[in-house]
């Protein structure tokens, strides 16, 4: 078909053109060579239009596509920003690096998800330098991404529907075991080689990067989202992340159940069972202001 | 009624993230809102949530940008069914997307790309439009999009390629006044007499923007800026042509507080009123 060359032509002259001919003729040439299924009318009808026309483009796309990323992955934008020139000994080019990042993995969909996908990738599999100055900016993409899937997950309970940890804190110790708790389908597990959970922390009290891991420090982390339909990550530890994990897709889950493991896996046995048991409140507590549990109020 | 057979709802506003709160808390004054249905229509949680809580109180209008109505790539019929569940799904009275492509080689362009005039061009997007408005079972606008380049006018030139479409795929039009002015800029024509050319009865709805010349002078489509007095006075003899309809003040960055918006709104609906007033013949349709 030929609108369909017609089309890509254009595709590549806004896409995935740097430099354009000055004068018509050489464009008609250099147009010729590069779109040889175009009729010479439809060449003509191209380099007709002067390149600042089509460069409006090439500007208003990358600039909407770092702004698209710029929302989603604010954290580890501020990380490329501030590590770049050691990694790559010239200043940082947020439009450059969505430039680059379009050349190795365009965007084939619609959707937000798949340029979100692409840019994990592109950092984990392109950005090699950088990983050698900041080695936790792979956790950081990864953990915004899931972030961002959470928030935006299709679920039937939300964290507001669960009893709240004041009426918990108002229950006997038997009414709170009685208790069933639910994982909602938006909640995510994940673990981190580095401590990223604190990263974002900071990042979004100050605004800027100034608490960064030194070493490496494997986290388990479950992210949920908020009352207010935020996502949230409450970090936890990796038998008890991994218990819930495999629990995930069970209608109910007994908090007595949880509470024995909590008992016999995780609690120091040099605490008295008191001192557990107010362990285990402030984790079932934390659990439920992230949405990752909801509890029922029958 | 309106024209096409749509209802007229006056002036309503561009439902943004930034404005869910005021809204479902206030719950001020506004005849309806359009939202972007790609922003919505696959997510759950918030977005959702708020959109929901919105559409108790106001009509909700799906636009789109991501239908690719003038692509060669096969029409993402998957997409098509999906966004025909959720614009039912918020009670859509009708919907709209653009006159343009934005994918093409399965590669995303993320802008809003024109067309050539071509016959060829005209076959095509009458062909998937006719799908389109048969798969999603509601009145369907295109919307004429601003350009910044002709990519061929050798067989026809725009309002032809427009008119014929809307006549041959049997839709709507989503007329864009600001991207007429700003064409009739770029392209050097005048703005009126290119409405005045187009089938208006085909009218279904208006968007009204403005835009902040960029530091170095340059005009681009940027939504980030009340209405220009220039704009309102094409839209005051526009209005006049086409007879009351679905007004809405597009903005997208530079978001002012919900009340400026809400008195443009206001304000296209005054001037609505004011020329069905003095123009009886469309008053009384
Ligand atoms: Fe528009």
């Amino acid at each position: 078909m030929p609108l369909a060359n017609f089309l890509s032509a254009v595709r590549e002259l806004i896409l995935d053109t740097d430099t354009f001919a000055d004068n018509l003729d050489d464009r008609v040439a250099d147009y010729t060579t590069r779109f040889p299924a175009l009729s010479p009318e439809e060449i003509q009808d191209l380099a007709k239009i002067t390149p600042d026309r089509l460069k409006i483009y090439t500007s208003t796309i990358f600039h909407g596509e770092k702004s698209t990323l710029l929302n989603h992955f604010a954290c580890s934008f501020a990380c490329l920003a501030k590590y770049w020139e050691e990694a790559y000994r010239r200043k940082f080019s947020e439009v450059g690096l969505v430039r680059a990042l379009h050349r190795r993995y365009p965007w084939e969909t619609n959707q937000t998800i798949t340029l979100a996908n692409n840019y994990v990738r592109y950092v984990a599999e392109a950005l090699t330098e950088i990983q050698n100055v900041c080695p936790w900016i792979v956790d950081l993409t990864n953990l915004e991404l899931l972030s961002l899937i959470t928030k935006r997950e299709h679920s039937d309970v939300e964290a507001r529907d669960s009893l709240q940890e004041d009426e918990l804190l108002q229950l006997t110790v038997e009414e709170i075991l009685s208790l069933k708790a639910q994982i909602p389908e938006y909640v995510h597990f994940e673990q981190f080689s580095y401590d990223v959970i604190e990263v974002i922390r900071s990042f979004h009290q100050k605004s800027s990067i100034d608490t960064v891991p030194t070493t490496k420090n494997p986290v388990s982390a479950i992210c949920g989202r908020n009352q207010k339909l935020y996502p949230r990550w409450a970090k936890t530890d990796i038998r008890l992340h991994d218990w819930l994990r495999d629990r995930r897709q069970k209608a109910q889950i007994d908090i007595e159940e949880l509470a024995d493991f909590f008992l016999n896996s995780i609690a120091d046995p040099a605490d008295s069972e008191e001192e557990v048991f107010i362990l285990f409140l402030r984790t079932l507590t934390s659990f439920i202001n992230a949405g990752i549990l909801v509890i029922s109020r029958t | 009624m309106g024209n096409y057979s749509l209802s007229a709802l006056g002036g309503g506003i561009g439902l943004r993230h930034a404005y869910f709160r005021e809204i479902i808390e206030k719950k001020p004054a506004c005849n309806w809102f359009e939202i972007i249905s790609e922003d919505f229509m696959d997510y759950g949680g918030r977005e959702r949530e708020s959109l929901r809580e919105i559409g108790k109180h106001y009509p909700i209008i799906g636009h789109g940008v991501c239908l690719s109505i003038g692509s060669t790539d096969p029409l993402d019929m998957e997409f098509l069914h999906r966004l025909k569940a959720f614009l039912h799904e918020i009670k859509s009275p009708w919907a709209s997307d653009h006159l343009c492509f934005t994918m093409v080689d399965h590669t995303n362009l993320n802008d809003l790309i024109p067309l050539p005039f071509t016959r060829e061009a005209v076959t095509n997007c009458v062909e998937r439009l006719k799908i389109i408005q048969d798969t999603l079972e509601l009145p369907f606008l295109i919307e004429n999009v601003t350009r910044y380049v002709t990519l061929s006018d050798r067989e026809m030139g725009e309002a032809e390629f427009l008119s014929t479409i809307l006549e041959e795929a049997d839709c709507g039009l989503l007329l864009d006044v600001t991207n007429v002015y700003l064409n009739g800029q770029f392209h050097g024509y005048d703005p009126l007499a290119f409405i005045s050319s187009l089938p208006l009865k085909r009218v279904g709805q208006i968007h009204l923007a403005g835009w902040e010349p960029a530091s170095d002078g340059t005009i681009i489509d940027s939504h980030d800026a009340p209405v220009p007095d220039v704009v309102w006075d094409l839209f005051r003899e526009t209005i006049a042509l086409t007879g009351p309809t679905s007004v809405l003040i597009e903005r997208d960055k530079g978001l002012p507080p919900l009340s400026d918006l809400l008195k443009e709104a206001t304000q296209a609906d005054q001037i609505m009123h004011a020329s069905c007033k003095d123009n009886k013949v469309h008053a009384a349709g």
